[in-house]
C-alpha cells in the first residue's frame, strides 16, 4: 500500500508538479486508507470512487497538456455533507433529506471543483449541524482516530477525522460557532474559520444565517492558506459576502512575528478548564515569547455571556431556515426531523414568539452589540488574541447526551468570536492525557483576529507551527 | 420561569412551529427547552438600556445588483427532488380545511 495519503496538500502540489506521481494514485492511497480504516471511524457519509476516479483522470489529463487549473488541481478533497454538490446525495446528515440530490452546486463546491479538486466523499456531521460531537448526526456516530472511543468534535467532525486518519488530503467544513475549530482541535489537526462573509455560504444548507462560515481543515497552515485563497471572495449569490479584495494567505506565511502583540484573555483560562489544556497553551506562550511576540494579558467579556447570546440567535435562526423543509419540493416532512433539530426550532420558535422577543431575541442581539464592542476594544491594545480552542480534550462517546446545551458548553471559548465575525484559526499545541482515558489527545490552540485579518492570524499560525512539531503527529491507527 | 413553561406551552410552541409531537415527547421537550431557557436567563445579569441590536456582524448595508435577467434551474432541476408532481407544479397537500371555515 502506498504513503501517498499522508502529504498535505502543498506536498501533493509539488509532487504532482514534479511528476513524482498521478492524481490516480494519490486518490487510490487515499480510498484504500479509507476502506482500510473508515468501517472503524465512520467519519464519511459516502466515498464518491467513481467520481473521484473521473476527477482525477481528468486533472492528469490537464497536466499533461500544461493546463493545471489550480495548486489544488488533482488533490483529493473530502466535503462536509451540508454543502450542496450537483446531483451527488446532500443529506446534512439528517434523516429529512436522506433523499436530496441538489440540483446545483454550492458557490464552496463550484469554486474548488473549478480549481481542479477531487471530492474524495462527504463527510458525516451533527444532523443539520445542531451539534458538537457528530452524536447527534441522523445516521452514525464517528470515532476519534486518537482514540476510537472518543467523539471527534462537531459539527464538522466527519471532515475533522477524515484528515487525521489521512483518509483524505484536505477538507472542508462549516463553522457556526466552533464547528471547524472544535473538531480540528479534539482530532487534533488545523482548522480555519474565515470572517463571517469572506467565504459564500451559497449552497450551504443553512443553519444560522448570520454566523454561517465555511472553511478549510487542513493537515497543516499553508494548506488552510491555500485552500483559502480558492474560496475567498465576494459572490453575486450571498449578498452578505464582503467586497473587501481577498488577502494574500500565502505571502504572508514565514514573515517573522517579531513585535506582534498577542493578547492573553484571563476569562479564557477559568477553572473549568483541564490542566492538561492549560499547560499546553501556556508552553505555546512560551514559543511565541521566544519567537519575539509582546504577551498582553487582557480582560474580555466573561464568555458565559455568549454561550446564551449564541443559543438565542442560532435556535431563532434555526427555526426560520429549517422552515423552509416542508417536505413538497424535497426532502421528508417534518415529522422527519431528529430530536435535537425539533428542540432547536422549538426553543426558537419560542424566542421569536408575541411576548418573548423582546426578553430573548433584541436582549441577545444587544448583547451581541456588547461583545462586537469588547472585542474591538480588545484589538485596540493587542494584534490578535489565543486562547484553548477547547476547555477540554475529546470527551468520550455518550457525552453529548448528557445535556440540552452541550456543544454550548463545549463551544464556550470559541462562540465569542463566532458571535461577533471574527476568523479564527485552530493549530494542534500539545497533547493531555485525559482522566479516564488510556491516549493522550491533541490539544488545540486558537489564534483570533480582527474581521478580515486572516493573514495576520495565518501568519501568527505559521510561525508556531514552524517552531513547533505538534502538527506532524500522527494516531496509532486500528483496522475492524 | 422553569414553571411557566407548562405541557400546554409546549404544545403551544410545536404547532407555532409546524411540528407534531407525542405525549411523550411534548414532556422531553419540557425538560430540554426548561434547562435551556434557565440557562439564557443569565442575560439579565447585563444591562443593555440604550444599547443598539446587531444583526449583521461586517456593517453591510442595502446591496444591489443590476436587474438582468440570468440563468436559472430548468423545470425538470427545480422538480427533481419533489415527492409528488402535477403537470410540472410541485403537488402539495390543502393548507385550509373548508369544514373549519
Amino acid at each position: 500500500m502506498g504513503t501517498l495519503q499522508t502529504l498535505t496538500v502543498h506536498e501533493i502540489a509539488e509532487g504532482l508538479e514534479q511528476k513524482t506521481f498521478s492524481a490516480r494514485e494519490v486518490l487510490q492511497d487515499c480510498l484504500e486508507q479509507s476502506k482500510k480504516i473508515d468501517p472503524s471511524l465512520h467519519a464519511y457519509m459516502e466515498l464518491l470512487e467513481e467520481q473521484a476516479a473521473a476527477q482525477a483522470e481528468a486533472a492528469d489529463e490537464r497536466r499533461a497538456r500544461k493546463a493545471v487549473l489550480s495548486s489544488l488541481d488533482g488533490v483529493p478533497i473530502a466535503v462536509k455533507d451540508n454543502f450542496c454538490m450537483q446531483d451527488v446525495r446532500t443529506t446534512a446528515s439528517s434523516r429529512m433529506l436522506d433523499n436530496y440530490y441538489p440540483p446545483y452546486d454550492a458557490t464552496v463546491v463550484r469554486l474548488l471543483r473549478e480549481a481542479g479538486a477531487v471530492f474524495i466523499g462527504k463527510t458525516n456531521m451533527d444532523a443539520f449541524a445542531h451539534g458538537s460531537s457528530t452524536e447527534t448526526s441522523d445516521f452514525f456516530t464517528t470515532s476519534n482516530p486518537w482514540d476510537i472511543g472518543r467523539l471527534p468534535g462537531g459539527s464538522s467532525g466527519g471532515s475533522a477525522a477524515a484528515v487525521a486518519a489521512d483518509m483524505t488530503i484536505g477538507s472542508i467544513g462549516s463553522e457556526t460557532a466552533g464547528s471547524i475549530r472544535q473538531p480540528a482541535s479534539w482530532s487534533g489537526v488545523t482548522g480555519l474559520k474565515p470572517t463571517y462573509g469572506r467565504v459564500s455560504r451559497y449552497g450551504l444548507i443553512s443553519m444560522c444565517s448570520s454566523t454561517d462560515s465555511p472553511g478549510p481543515i487542513t493537515k497543516d497552515v499553508r494548506d488552510s492558506a491555500l485552500i483559502l485563497d480558492i474560496l475567498a471572495g465576494q459572490d453575486p449569490h450571498d449578498s452578505t459576502t464582503s467586497p473587501q479584495p481577498k488577502g494574500d494567505y500565502l505571502a504572508c506565511l514565514g514573515k517573522p512575528i517579531k513585535g506582534v502583540k498577542i493578547g492573553l484573555p484571563k476569562e479564557y483560562f477559568v477553572d473549568e478548564i483541564e490542566a492538561g489544556v492549560k499547560d499546553a497553551i501556556m508552553q505555546a506562550v512560551a514559543t511565541f515569547k521566544k519567537l519575539g511576540a509582546e504577551i498582553v494579558e487582557i480582560s474580555l467579556l466573561d464568555p458565559k455571556y455568549s454561550i446564551a447570546v449564541y443559543t438565542i440567535v442560532q435556535r431563532s435562526e434555526v427555526s426560520s431556515n429549517l422552515a423552509r423543509l416542508d417536505g413538497n419540493r424535497f426532502g421528508h416532512k417534518r415529522t422527519d426531523f431528529g430530536d435535537e433539530a425539533k428542540n432547536r426550532v422549538m426553543l426558537g420558535t419560542y424566542t421569536l414568539s408575541a411576548g418573548y422577543y423582546d426578553a430573548y431575541y433584541k436582549k441577545a442581539q444587544q448583547v451581541r452589540t456588547l461583545i462586537v464592542d469588547d472585542f474591538n476594544q480588545a484589538f485596540k491594545t493587542v494584534d490578535v488574541i489565543i486562547a484553548p480552542t477547547s476547555p477540554v480534550v475529546a470527551l468520550p462517546k455518550g457525552a453529548s447526551e448528557e445535556t440540552a446545551i452541550f456543544g454550548e458548553l463545549m463551544d464556550v471559548l470559541v462562540e465569542p468570536s463566532s458571535m461577533a465575525g471574527l476568523p479564527g484559526l485552530n493549530v494542534p499545541c500539545g497533547f493531555s492525557k485525559p482522566k479516564n482515558g488510556s491516549v493522550a489527545m491533541p490539544v488545540g490552540m486558537q489564534i483570533m483576529g480582527p474581521q478580515f485579518s486572516e493573514e495576520l492570524i495565518l501568519q501568527v499560525g505559521y510561525a508556531f507551527e514552524q517552531a513547533t512539531d505538534w502538527h506532524t503527529k500522527k494516531p496509532q491507527l486500528s483496522q475492524e | 420561569m422553569a414553571d411557566r413553561l407548562t405541557t400546554e406551552d409546549v404544545a403551544r410552541i410545536a404547532r407555532l412551529a409546524a411540528m407534531q409531537l407525542t405525549a411523550a415527547e411534548v414532556k422531553k421537550f419540557q425538560g430540554w427547552l426548561t434547562e435551556a431557557i434557565d440557562y439564557i436567563e443569565v442575560l439579565q445579569e447585563l444591562d443593555t438600556a440604550g444599547v443598539i441590536v446587531t444583526s449583521q456582524v461586517t456593517g453591510l448595508v442595502n446591496l444591489w445588483r443590476q436587474d438582468q435577467t440570468q440563468s436559472s434551474l430548468t423545470q425538470k432541476q427545480a422538480l427533481q427532488n419533489a415527492p409528488a408532481t402535477y403537470k410540472g407544479y410541485f403537488k402539495v397537500e390543502a393548507v385550509f380545511d373548508r369544514s373549519e371555515g
